[in-house]
């Protein structure tokens, strides 16, 4: 029974932070169409700046290296990842940041709730969005070039994100313990987001890397979604969990998990004592 | 049992002051909250009461849970405000901004239903509670409105409401008047006073003087970081020697002036308040060294030639500003200047 109860209210600190959440995106309704025209923009650049350079065997090669034949897909399923990354990281860091200047962040520790619970819930939010804006933007010339069957790629790859954006939420709790701390989000934010983004893979392929820094991105978790991403939904690969990018992933999430975890709340508890939980 | 006890409750920031381009900034103790002690009897109103920057925030902060003392203890409601934080958590209610602390895209009535999930009161009762507490504070017209449409009243009526949503035996108000209009002041001290005859306990900080003595059962003074004098208020008032007390209303109100009339031995003290910076209009309160009808040539002709425009004067009864001066040497606007 107690048990039960413990269950039901946990469950209700996940609805509160979910529809305030939800709530308050969607009453800013711009970014919609930002999130879902974006991709498309950044794609067309590099395709534009390739074709510039390489001339009329820009698609030639670029299969040659990279072994996909659709530039333009490629570099879309790469510039959904990076907004995906980008949304989640930015967005926890700064919404905390926001908490805190709007002086809501400090008033959650005067609840009984437990706090970790809290802020973990915002996965789920920032989750359904960007899952939602991914949907939206992929579809349509996946449909297109691949029909109907692309749908359970998709549906996939879909699965694949959301186990992603397990370590990036970790990512941005670090972030946001370090935005918090020091006051200035885009310099923390800018930091990560160059390495991620470099690691990753989201406009090339990881083999043109000087070797160290491939074994660096290893440990990015974003180079892996990007390459299973790639693979299911255009390699038509549908067995990718027997594939190591996934375990791997699986392993980062926890360990990002955790780690992202573990920092924010060591901050929490050195800023209750040093008053820093209201400063602005 | 007290609901609330408090030892030695302790505070030190480490703040860094910066000195120009080049130099090392250099790291500042100051000591907020400096071993204070004092017990708050169930039901009663206690008020905190002491200039801005004199530690009363950091005080509500600690007993609230959202900042760890450095040292001595305190319990609120029995439960160790450490030890036993979430304990704590659900017995009380806090009130800490006047205006801030809102989602501005969302509606007050959304942001009451948040924070009261947060609070594990589940949709229905919290939906009965919310309609309950926007009724009592007169919101219930605007609840469905986004926060940013909200006026600085508005803000602080909500955030009154929402230190209310989990029917708390413990209320933690920090200046629940400051920003508000004269009505909206008054609505909120009769909620107070209604709270108060239901039974729960009220801790509020306030450096309205008025307001503490009109709500307060007791009240603790509070001046950097050490509590100076604590009882009802007219156990406060006592403190102060039956002399003449004279309360004047002038334009010209300057430093050299008071100076100049601190100076004369028919006077104790002197303490005054500016309002309007350009006409100097203020308030200058004296405290005779004698009785009034002693004293009443003489301090006429201390005014007449002291270069002020006098609107009124009159002689009072002894206020907690009386107290303050008589236990500081300070009057209580002064000594917030000095703060900050």
């Amino acid at each position: 029974m107690r048990r039960k109860s413990q269950i039901n209210k946990s469950l209700l600190v996940i609805k509160a932070v979910y529809v305030k959440e939800m709530k308050i995106w969607l009453r800013y309704p711009s970014w919609i169409f930002t999130f879902i025209a974006l991709p498309y923009m950044i794609s067309g650049l590099f395709y534009g700046v390739g074709y510039s350079i390489a001339g009329p065997s820009a698609t030639k090669n670029f299969a040659s290296n990279t072994g996909i034949d659709d530039p333009f897909l490629y570099y879309l399923l790469g510039s959904l990842v990076f907004m995906m990354t980008t949304l989640i990281c930015e967005d926890i860091g700064s919404s905390i940041r926001m908490e805190q200047m709007r002086g809501t962040f400090e008033l959650h520790y005067l609840s009984p709730s437990n706090k970790a619970l809290i802020w973990s819930s915002y996965i789920l939010p920032h989750g359904t969005i960007s899952l939602l804006t991914m949907f939206i933007s992929a579809l349509p010339p996946l449909i297109y070039r691949f029909g109907f069957q692309s749908i359970i790629s998709l549906i996939i790859g879909l699965l694949i994100l959301f186990i992603g954006i397990i370590p990036i939420f970790g990512i941005g709790l670090i972030m946001a313990a370090l935005t918090v701390k020091y006051k200035e989000p885009w310099a923390v934010i800018n930091v990560v987001r160059t390495i991620i983004t470099v690691c990753s893979g989201f406009y090339y392929p990881l083999t043109i890397l000087p070797y160290w820094l491939q074994l660096v991105s290893q440990f990015v978790p974003t180079s892996h979604i990007t390459m299973l991403l790639r693979e299911v939904l255009l390699a038509n690969r549908r067995l990718i969990f027997s594939d190591y990018r996934f375990t791997l992933l699986l392993f980062l999430s926890l360990i990002y998990f955790v780690l992202g975890y573990g920092f924010f709340v060591r901050w929490e508890r050195n800023a209750r004592r040093s008053g820093e939980l209201s400063k602005y | 049992m007290d609901a609330i006890v408090v030892k030695n409750l302790t505070k030190i920031f480490v703040t860094k002051e910066r000195r120009g381009f080049l130099k090392k900034s250099v790291k500042k103790r100051i000591v907020a909250v400096d071993h204070i002690s004092f017990n708050v009897r169930r039901g009663e109103v206690f008020g905190l009461l002491g200039p801005n920057g004199a530690g009363k925030t950091t005080t509500i902060k600690m007993l609230s849970t959202l900042l760890i003392p450095d040292e001595g203890d305190a319990w609120v409601n029995g439960y160790h405000v450490v030890r036993e934080a979430n304990k704590v958590r659900e017995s009380i209610g806090v009130s800490l901004y006047s205006d801030r602390g809102f989602y501005w895209k969302l509606t007050g009535r959304e942001n009451l239903r948040y924070f009261a999930y947060l609070q594990h009161i589940f949709p229905r009762d919290a939906e009965k509670r919310i309609n309950y507490l926007l009724k009592l504070i007169g919101l219930e017209k605007d609840a469905d409105k986004l926060v940013e449409e909200y006026s600085t009243g508005m803000k602080s009526k909500l955030n009154f409401v929402r230190a209310l949503l989990n029917d708390p035996p413990i209320l933690f108000l920090d200046e629940p008047t400051i920003g508000l209009d004269p009505n909206s002041s008054r609505k909120v001290r009769e909620v107070i006073l209604e709270l108060s005859r239901e039974g729960k306990t009220i801790f509020l900080t306030t450096h309205n003087m008025e307001e503490a003595d009109f709500l307060c059962d007791r009240i603790a003074i509070i001046n950097r970081g050490k509590i100076i004098a604590i009882g009802s208020p007219g156990e406060l008032k006592n403190m102060v020697e039956r002399k003449g007390i004279i309360e004047i209303e002038a334009y010209n109100i300057t430093k050299e002036i008071v100076e100049k009339m601190r100076n004369n031995d028919i006077i104790g003290h002197v303490s005054y308040n500016i309002n309007d910076s350009i006409s100097l209009k203020g308030k200058i309160r004296i405290g005779l060294n004698g009785n009034m009808s002693e004293y009443l040539p003489e301090i006429l002709k201390i005014l007449v030639n002291s270069g002020l425009k006098i609107v009124y004067f009159k002689p009072v009864e002894p206020s907690l500003e009386d107290v303050f001066i008589t236990l500081t040497g300070k009057g209580f606007y002064e000594e917030e200047k000095s703060n900050k």
